[in-house]
């Protein structure tokens, strides 16, 4: 059998008869759909082999509207493995529109990542960006609104960018194709800013650690498998090797574990980490060997399942007991034993204990650093993995499961919640144990590379095992800093408070500006002029008659009588006529001169 | 919706979201102070094996590309100080990043 059909046709599709059928019929299609969908892709797959585009002439451009190479087909199968589980983990969920907008979402991230060109690239961006914000609205709560709003923001901004940096692209070069870029030139320097945003880079993070933890919580799953994944793939297609990927990656794997420490609210303590694994990965696609970018898109594709399964762990803590602050929470252990175990899961998975999944991704990004000779970038990152078991390993599973008893008892999560989290689980253990069979076949560039070696799992589990032993002694010792209901200002101060305090500073300078102009000048100033052109031409009537009067022989006391008694003559136009006559023959004089 | 936080919590069992039911009473396992003292026990006990089992460098060759790699216990104690720096640097940042739950709300 083969298959010509453009994978995102049948999400889209999908998407449209949830909003017709009724009933169980809805969870059932939202299942089924990227189910043919993952079949469809085989299909093409097994049918042209790799390198084949789908092409569409539109007036003079020849878009690309899907092209399936290795890179591209490794994300196209990600997104549909992560399209079922999302929806498996969404069943329960009575929301058409979240549902609705959910296979959307999918099917955008899948056409962004298929895209050839710039153009079918950036319809698919904006896409993205609209359909995946109603994963944040659909909680329905002001603060979720106001998230979206700032999500949007963010996410249309970095579709415009791409917009004007295709457009110079394709004034200069005459071509839309969607390859390498270089960051010589505005227009890949723009391109790289859009991509930028949605990647999380250092300041334009904000979108992440301000809408996940808005979401609903089977939307935050949605966001985390999707968006950041796409910018990550756009950023291996488009900027493999770029030096700055490296100095920025390194940044945003170092500074959210200080922020992910502190946090209270569990999702964005996940948010943070998010900004944490997605460093490494643009180190690896700055890096821009062979092993660097396998390992980068490798890391990409364990992340959807692992960080998948820590929000998806979160999201029934949140289902069950309607909050996500580690502060409130503990002692879930006792009635959600299956949800624990499937967070610890996990939890040791993002860590990179061997056998699990980011072991195996995780150890190319940072042995390619090494080979390159980073001594600093490779020392940064292995302080960052023992973060990682700190922030994300520890803390998510530690603060929601065990810590101290909060008292709360509920139930243990809904089935299909259960489902979804063990096909993640299950993921992330095969590709620990079997990567040469499942994920190394996948990816793009040829290379040589075996993670289970004596020294790296001795040495990893030294690691591990330290960093583990370095907070039960912070934790024994009470020198831990307790969770706290707080907020901890990140760079978003700038565009809330700061917008805020911008508006009052606008509206203080500018009202009061606006009130002395108008005083100046609607008050005082017309009434000047009002006095200026009534008074005006009779006072220069004064001043010409003056000498006229002096040599005619008035002086003193009646030279002002006579001024004044002349000036209010023709401030009322009360002239005799011959006066009068004189002065018209006087400005007929004028003209003809003139 | 999603979370069906708009409805009232329940003591119901069967009850779909926010489920909040009675205390049966029973003690868990962690509940025995006991346990988790063995428990921290066999891991600090794991520690020492991990670190000890860098010995096994002596005899077989450790692939590093960096000379401090191969330091005996590197990565045992650079984990050790780099977790217990990123805990007390954050502690100490939370007296400039830290403010009431609702700041943004004001």
């Amino acid at each position: 059998m083969t298959s010509s059909l453009h994978p995102v046709i049948i999400l889209f599709v999908g998407a449209l008869l949830i909003g017709v059928l009724r009933g169980k019929l809805k969870g059932v299609a939202s299942v089924i759909t990227p189910v043919i969908g993952l079949i469809n892709l085989i299909l093409i797959d097994r049918s042209h082999g790799e390198n084949y585009v789908m092409t569409l002439s539109l007036m003079d451009l020849q878009l690309e509207l899907a092209r399936f190479d290795k890179l591209s087909m490794l994300f196209a199968y990600l997104f549909h493995f992560a399209a079922i589980i999302t929806s498996i983990y969404s069943l329960h969920v009575r929301d058409n529109m979240q549902r609705f907008t959910g296979l959307l979402y999918a099917g955008s991230a899948i056409g962004a990542v298929l895209a050839g060109d710039l153009v079918t690239l950036f319809v698919f961006w904006e896409l993205l960006a609209v359909t995946s914000v109603f994963q944040i609205w659909a909680r329905r709560t002001p603060n979720s609104s106001a998230s979206g709003i700032r999500y949007l923001i963010l996410h249309i901004s970095s579709g415009l960018l791409l917009l004007m940096g295709a457009t110079i692209i394709y004034k200069d070069t005459g071509s839309l194709s969607f390859n390498t870029f270089d960051l010589n030139g505005l227009g890949g320097i723009l391109i790289f800013l859009a991509f930028g945003i949605k990647c999380g880079f250092p300041l334009l993070h904000t979108w992440l650690t301000d809408s996940y933890p808005e979401s609903t919580a089977a939307g935050a799953v949605y966001l985390c498998c999707f968006t950041t994944k796409t910018a990550v793939y756009a950023m291996a297609r488009g900027f493999p090797g770029a030096e700055p990927l490296i100095y920025i990656g390194a940044v945003m794997a170092m500074f959210p574990i200080f922020y992910a420490v502190i946090e209270n609210d569990l999702r964005r303590t996940l948010a943070y980490s998010m900004i944490n694994q997605i460093g490494f990965m643009m180190v690896g696609i700055g890096l821009g060997t062979e092993l660097g970018i396998n390992g980068a898109v490798a890391h990409a594709f364990n992340d959807v399942f692992f960080k998948g399964l820590l929000f998806m762990s979160m999201g029934a803590v949140l289902y069950r007991t309607g909050t996500m602050n580690a502060s409130q929470l503990g002692g879930l252990y006792k009635t959600m034993p299956w949800t624990t175990g499937l967070s610890i899961v996990g939890a040791a998975a993002i860590s990179g204990f061997p056998l699990m999944c980011a072991f195996v991704s995780k150890s190319m990004i940072m042995v390619s650093a090494a080979e390159e000779g980073r001594t600093v970038i490779w020392l940064l990152l292995l302080f960052a993995a023992a973060g990682v078991l700190k922030h994300a390993g520890i803390k998510i599973p530690f603060f929601a499961f065990f810590a101290h008893d909060s008292g709360i008892r509920t139930k243990e999560a809904p089935i299909n919640m259960l489902v979804a989290m063990a096909i993640s689980a299950s993921a992330c253990i095969i590709i620990g144990c079997f990567p040469q069979q499942t994920l190394y076949s996948l990816l793009p560039r040829d290379f040589d590379y075996n993670p289970y070696d004596l020294t790296h799992v001795v040495t990893q589990f030294q690691l591990l095992f330290f960093s583990a032993a370095a907070f039960a002694v912070l934790m024994l010792t009470n020198i831990y800093p307790p969770e706290l209901r707080s907020t901890n200002i990140d760079f978003d101060w700038f565009w809330r408070k700061g917008g805020r305090l911008f508006y009052k500073g606008a509206d203080v300078t500018l009202n009061t500006t606006n009130e002395r102009v108008h005083r100046a000048f609607i008050i005082e100033f017309i009434g000047w002029l009002n006095r200026f052109t009534k008074a005006a031409p009779s006072r220069l009537l004064v001043i010409i008659m003056t000498p006229f009067w002096k040599l005619s022989g008035l002086e003193g006391d009646s030279l002002i009588a006579k001024q004044k008694a002349f000036y209010e003559d023709s401030r009322l136009g009360a002239f005799p006529i011959g006066r009068a006559a004189i002065f018209a023959v006087i400005l007929l004089g004028l003209l003809y001169v003139l | 919706m999603d979370d069906l936080s708009e409805l009232p919590e329940s003591n119901d069992p069967d009850r779909e979201g926010i489920v909040r039911l009675e205390d049966d009473g029973k003690a868990r396992i962690w509940d025995n102070p006991a346990n988790v003292k063995k428990l921290l026990k066999i891991f600090f006990l794991l520690c020492g094996v991990f670190f000890i089992l860098d010995l096994i460098f002596f005899f077989t060759h450790k692939h590093s590309v960096f000379a401090f790699e191969g330091w005996f216990g590197f990565f045992s104690v650079y984990g050790f100080i780099s977790c217990s720096l990123i805990v007390i640097i954050a502690k100490e940042l939370r007296k400039v990043l830290m403010r009431s739950e609702d700041y943004y709300d004001e």
